[in-house]
């Protein structure tokens, strides 16, 4: 399947689903799509820790697990940028303290998945699934899809934007382009932040002047622009 | 011997240790996007093209530019573009070779990447698909000064040289139990965006340009022996800053 279908096919299943603001969408019709009814997206804070921004029902109690002991795949895969594939739990002795808790509690196996635009670390996408298995590669590409959107949704709730635009998440993909990375490095090294907050600044920025986000990006490396100081969260 | 034989003799030298190159490195821990930068200069020297560059779809299908034989904020641009139309866009959506031996008849069908081709100089053009069992994952771009496209010859060296590429981005060691081909392609795009945000941070620290700030990450990257990708994430993650770099 070309990448483009499986991107559409994430937002038609998120489109497709009943109710809830755009992340509990994304998290309920990424559950149907990926036939896993337990996702989670954590987000990181300023001082990189990971914290719940959404949770589906089927595992709140084990996504918890890994905010209570600040260990377990979001985390891994979140600082270590790569996903973390756990098929079978009780055959990994890699989180003492997340692993024996959350089998005790019926999780079998762990997907975690980065949320990020290369060195700008967001957060992580989690599967959790209460049966052993490897992901085949059609439900591992996809969840790499639904972590793209998810990206660009994380980014511009960061951004103060609601999104709602199934047409924007969709060419989320056109800010990719590098001079918006260029300029997201400039704005993180002008306000002493990380480059993930700084690329928010930026999305809010254009936003909230009604400007492309390339152009206000181009004004920034040409130094016609500097950000001040985000406001106060 | 005559004249002919001498010169392929020789191109096939070449080819030969490039080859051999490009497996040494394979077989070492390596660095995906220094890789293919080699690749596009490689490229340059044994054909008949004038810059290369070599574009890779993301997970949304964009094609996202990976590394040029010169990096210059104008060629990138030539590339970015080749996201909305182009030959590497033509090339990526029908798996086949897209050539062009005259750009300025290309006007009509690439009214924003043709007369920007032609404006930096580019008379003739050539693309050809990066493949991987039956799927395209990118192209490698070739652009000549004068018209004609490039030989069947080098056609033939050419496409060899997008098989290397495929084959050095499927090579990534990963620590981690994920090495499938789609973390594979992940991390190399994700290693081409911290490049960018790394030429953003020493611009903003040293005031340099943003090509000038890219040409001294690479060459206090070769001459301290790191891996390219990861330095530009120690420069963005501030543990190294401008000032630490040395060409």
């Amino acid at each position: 399947m070309r990448n483009v279908d499986r991107l559409l096919r994430v937002l038609d299943a998120l489109a497709a689903a009943p109710s809830g603001n755009v992340v509990e969408r994304l998290c309920d019709g990424a559950a149907k799509l990926l036939d896993t009814p337990g996702i989670a997206i954590s987000v990181a804070t300023a001082e990189d820790e990971l914290v719940a921004l959404r949770r589906t029902d089927a595992c709140a109690s084990f996504d918890r697990l890994q905010s209570d002991f600040g260990e377990g795949p979001a985390w891994a895969a979140h600082r270590s940028g790569w996903p973390v594939i756990v098929p079978d739990l009780t055959q990994d002795d890699t989180w003492p303290a997340f692993a024996p808790a959350a089998s005790d509690l019926g999780l079998q196996s762990v997907f975690a998945f980065p949320l990020r635009r290369g060195s700008a670390r967001i957060g992580a996408l989690t599967l959790y699934r209460q049966v052993p298995g490897e992901l085949t590669d059609d439900e591992h590409a996809d969840a790499v899809a639904v972590a793209r959107v998810a990206v660009g949704l994380v980014l511009d709730s960061q951004a103060g934007r609601p999104a709602d635009d199934l047409d924007e998440m969709f060419h989320d993909g056109g800010h990719d382009e590098a001079a918006i990375h260029q300029a997201s490095g400039m704005v993180s090294a002008q306000l002493g932040i990380a480059v993930a907050f700084a690329l928010s600044v930026l999305r809010a920025h254009a936003f909230a002047a009604g400007r492309p986000l390339r152009d206000v990006a181009g004004d920034i490396i040409a130094r016609r622009l500097r950000m001040s100081d985000p406001p106060d969260p | 011997m005559d004249r002919t034989d001498a010169v392929a003799t020789g191109r096939e030298r070449r080819l030969v240790a490039t080859f051999v190159e490009l497996a040494d490195t394979l077989v070492e821990d390596f660095d995906v996007v220094e890789l293919l930068y080699t690749l596009t200069e490689r490229v340059v020297e044994m054909s008949i093209a004038s810059e290369a560059g070599i574009l890779l779809a993301d997970e949304a299908g964009n094609l996202q530019f990976m590394a040029a034989s010169k990096e210059r904020t104008h060629l990138l641009e030539l590339f970015q573009v080749q996201n909305q139309e182009g030959p590497c866009q033509d090339c990526f959506i029908s798996g086949d070779p897209v050539g062009v031996a005259d750009l300025e008849d290309a006007r009509e069908r690439w009214p924003l990447f043709a007369p920007k081709a032609l404006s930096l100089g580019f008379r003739s053009v050539q693309a050809v698909p990066l493949r991987l069992r039956g799927e395209i994952l990118g192209a490698l771009n070739l652009f000549r000064n004068d018209i004609g496209g490039i030989g069947e010859d080098d056609q033939l060296v050419v496409q060899a040289m997008g098989d290397i590429a495929t084959i050095g981005l499927l090579q990534q060691r990963a620590a981690h139990r994920a090495a499938t081909v789609t973390n594979q392609l992940q991390h190399a795009l994700h290693s081409r965006i911290s490049i960018e945000q790394a030429k953003g941070v020493i611009r903003e620290q040293s005031g340099l340009s943003i090509d000038a700030s890219f040409a001294l990450l690479r060459a206090h990257a070769r001459n301290h022996n790191h891996k390219l990708s990861d330095l530009a994430r120690a420069v963005v993650e501030h543990e190294i800053d401008a000032a630490g770099l040395s060409a």
